[in-house]
Formats: C-alpha cells, sequence, structure tokens
C-alpha cells in the first residue's frame, strides 16, 4: 500500500509542473492604465458621477478639470481632448453608483424616455439584440451639452453611446465608411471611441471590447 | 491600487486555468481590477488584498459562467471509492504522477470541477486554509478534505487520460 502523504507529496510535485501562464505585456499595460484611470474617476466620483439639469456653472468647471491632457505634440488636439472626454464619460457611467436613470425595457422605453431631458429626439439607435442587449440609459454631459446615453452590455463590457446635437463641436474627421455613416476610430487608455454624425445629431460610440467585437458592434449601430 | 496590481500575474495565472481560454482570461482580468477599483472602499485594511482580488475574480467568472452551460467533463472522485481502494492503486498512481508532463498535469486541471481546480490552484498560490476558505465561500473546516478530493480528482483525470 502507498501512503497518502506520499501520494499526496507526487501530486504536489506535479501540480509544480504545471504551465504557468503569464499576461502579455499589452494586457498589463492595459490593466495599469485602466486601473490608475478608474481609481482617480473614484476618488473624484461625488462631484463628477452625474451631471443632472441644473449643475450648472460648476458642473462644467469640474467637467474641465476631468479632461485628461492633451498629449504633448499632438496633431490633432481638439480629436484627442473629444476622445478623451468620450472615454470621460463612459468612465463615469461605468463607476458611478446608479449608473442608469432608466433601466432597459427595451429601447421603446428608454428613447421616450429621454423626452423633456434633452432638446433633441435621440434616433437611429440601435435597440439591442441577444449578443449585445441594452442594459438602459441616462442623461450625461458631453462637453457643453447634454447627450443621451445608451448603455449596452457585450459578455463582461458595457458599451456607452452617447447621442447629441453635432453643431459646434469639433468632430473628429470621419475616415471610414461605415452603413449609412462615415466614422472614425480613436480611443484613449485603452478604451476604443468611435464618432460619427448622422443628420443634426452625432454619436460617440465607447468601449473596450477587442477590435473583432468592435467592428460588429459599429456595424449594428450604423445600420 | 498600485499593491493590487503587483498580484496582476498570479491573478491571470488563476483566470487562464478557470476559464481554459486566453481571451477570457484577458477580460476577466480587466473586469476584475474594475470591480476592485469599485469596491475599494469595502476592502479591509490590513487583510490580504491578493486573496480579496482572487475572490473577486472568482465572482466575476461565475458572472461570466452563469449562462454558459459546463464546459469538458468533470472527474469527481465517486462516493463509493473508498480511501483503501485508493491506495491499492497508490504505486500506478505514482508512477504516472512522476511521468506526467506539463500539458498532461494543464489537461487534467482544466477536466476537474471547477471547485477542485480552484482549491488546488489556492493552495498553490500560498494561501492558508482560511483564506481559501474565504476565497471559496466556504467553511474553513471544509478546506482540508476539499483539498484532498481535489488532488483526488486530478489523479483520477490523469489515469482517464491516460487510458
Amino acid at each position: 500500500m502507498t501512503d497518502r502523504h506520499l501520494l499526496d507529496r507526487e501530486t504536489d510535485a506535479a501540480l509544480a509542473r504545471r504551465p504557468r501562464h503569464t499576461p502579455s505585456p499589452e494586457l498589463l499595460s492595459r490593466v495599469r492604465a485602466r486601473a490608475k484611470s478608474d481609481a482617480k474617476s473614484s476618488r473624484n466620483k461625488p462631484q463628477l458621477a452625474r451631471f443632472a439639469l441644473g449643475t450648472g456653472v460648476a458642473a462644467l468647471a469640474l467637467a474641465a478639470a476631468a479632461l485628461v491632457h492633451v498629449k504633448v505634440g499632438a496633431s490633432d488636439q481638439a480629436t484627442e481632448r473629444f476622445e478623451a472626454e468620450a472615454v470621460n464619460d463612459h468612465l463615469r457611467i461605468l463607476y458611478a453608483e446608479h449608473p442608469l436613470d432608466v433601466p432597459s425595457g427595451g429601447v421603446h422605453q428608454v428613447r421616450p424616455w429621454f423626452e423633456g431631458k434633452v432638446d433633441f429626439a435621440p434616433t437611429h439607435v440601435f435597440e439591442g439584440d441577444d449578443d449585445l442587449p441594452m442594459q438602459g440609459g441616462s442623461v450625461a454631459l458631453f462637453q457643453d451639452r447634454k447627450a443621451a446615453a445608451f448603455v449596452y452590455k457585450r459578455k463582461l463590457h458595457l458599451v456607452t453611446l452617447f447621442v447629441m446635437r453635432a453643431q459646434g463641436l469639433a468632430w473628429p474627421t470621419p475616415d471610414k465608411d461605415e452603413g449609412r455613416v462615415r466614422v472614425h476610430f480613436g480611443g484613449d487608455r485603452g478604451f476604443a471611441t468611435v464618432s460619427w454624425i448622422d443628420g443634426d445629431l452625432g454619436y460617440v460610440l465607447v468601449s473596450d471590447v477587442d477590435k473583432t467585437e468592435l467592428d460588429g458592434i459599429v456595424a449594428k449601430m450604423t445600420r | 491600487m498600485n499593491e493590487a496590481l503587483e498580484h496582476a500575474e498570479p491573478l491571470y495565472d488563476f483566470a487562464r486555468y478557470l476559464t481554459g481560454s486566453a481571451t477570457e482570461a484577458d477580460d476577466l482580468l480587466q473586469e476584475t481590477y474594475a470591480r476592485a477599483v469599485s469596491a475599494i472602499d469595502r476592502f479591509e485594511r490590513g487583510s490580504n488584498m491578493k486573496a480579496w482580488l482572487f475572490r473577486i475574480l472568482r465572482n466575476a467568472f461565475f458572472d461570466l459562467r452563469r449562462r454558459e452551460k459546463n464546459r469538458g467533463p468533470h472527474f469527481e472522485l465517486s462516493d463509493d471509492v473508498t480511501v483503501e481502494a485508493e491506495l491499492l492503486r497508490g504505486d500506478i498512481e505514482i508512477d504516472r504522477l512522476k511521468n506526467a508532463v506539463a500539458e498532461d498535469i494543464e489537461r487534467a486541471l482544466l477536466g476537474i470541477s471547477e471547485e477542485a481546480r480552484t482549491a488546488i490552484l489556492l493552495d498553490l498560490e500560498g494561501f492558508s486554509e482560511k483564506e481559501i476558505a474565504d476565497v471559496m465561500n466556504c467553511a474553513q473546516g471544509t478546506v482540508k478534505s476539499r483539498l484532498a478530493r481535489a488532488r483526488a480528482s486530478l489523479r483520477a483525470a490523469l489515469a482517464e487520460y491516460a487510458r
């Protein structure tokens, strides 16, 4: 008979030979960048979590203070500020204590909820499907104006679509045809941003899903 | 958060063995740190941050799996198998363990139940029985027997793959 302890000892010795998996440097960088950014947003959460009507000058000042600094030497600083703002707004939703003002009963419940809360009617909003269900919506403040934020979920990732009046903002130059619109792919701090204009409204999508997933999501959003 | 980031590598290894997938492990690691930042106010200073992070990751894994079917065969030690019967097979098992290569071990680990795999991996990470109990949300007194059963499951899995 073989001693149980010997069996366990040999089992542990075998387990010590198991392959050890290490994260790629890119993944580690992404995790570090996001963790530091999230920690910063989290410290400011009481002030920045929600921007409801009537917060006025104080809210705008806080929003300006929360903008990420522009990269030194960047050629399109306005685009980088735009993308940084989009990511900041996405993070505010991500880490707000109550991120959704209206939980989803589908787009036909969420979209009408915005009436009277934003000064436009959000149109051409993807209603969600089994792979990308709509979680709900909230009012966001994008630079100097209110935006309708529609939040979706893809596996463990949130996807936020900001819809707002397009006029008066420095929109990134579109460089790719997607459905009936032309879009611009960008990003900041490991998050992808996709922006486009459709009629009078501008749309900004923000998420950290990987590229292959993002392409499919954009195709759904711009049909 | 700097202290939390020091544990990224063992967390990722754990995530790989939980999911069996590099892509899902990537997602899990990111989700873990996102949840950790969100919940940092609830972390008890002086307690083991590594164990806390492993617990967050495991809970995130359950959220990921909640709507998915269990993957792969599970090798659970049958209640009918007595200790004596196991000891009689011991010499054969010793040889099998000594000759098992890394890929065999990984395959066997991925083939046993999540609970058995988690118990083994947490033990290998050097967690105490109390910490293992905290991560697995079980009674501390059950950890030793869980580990024994988990090791037996692993040996059964190796035996199955050796056929």
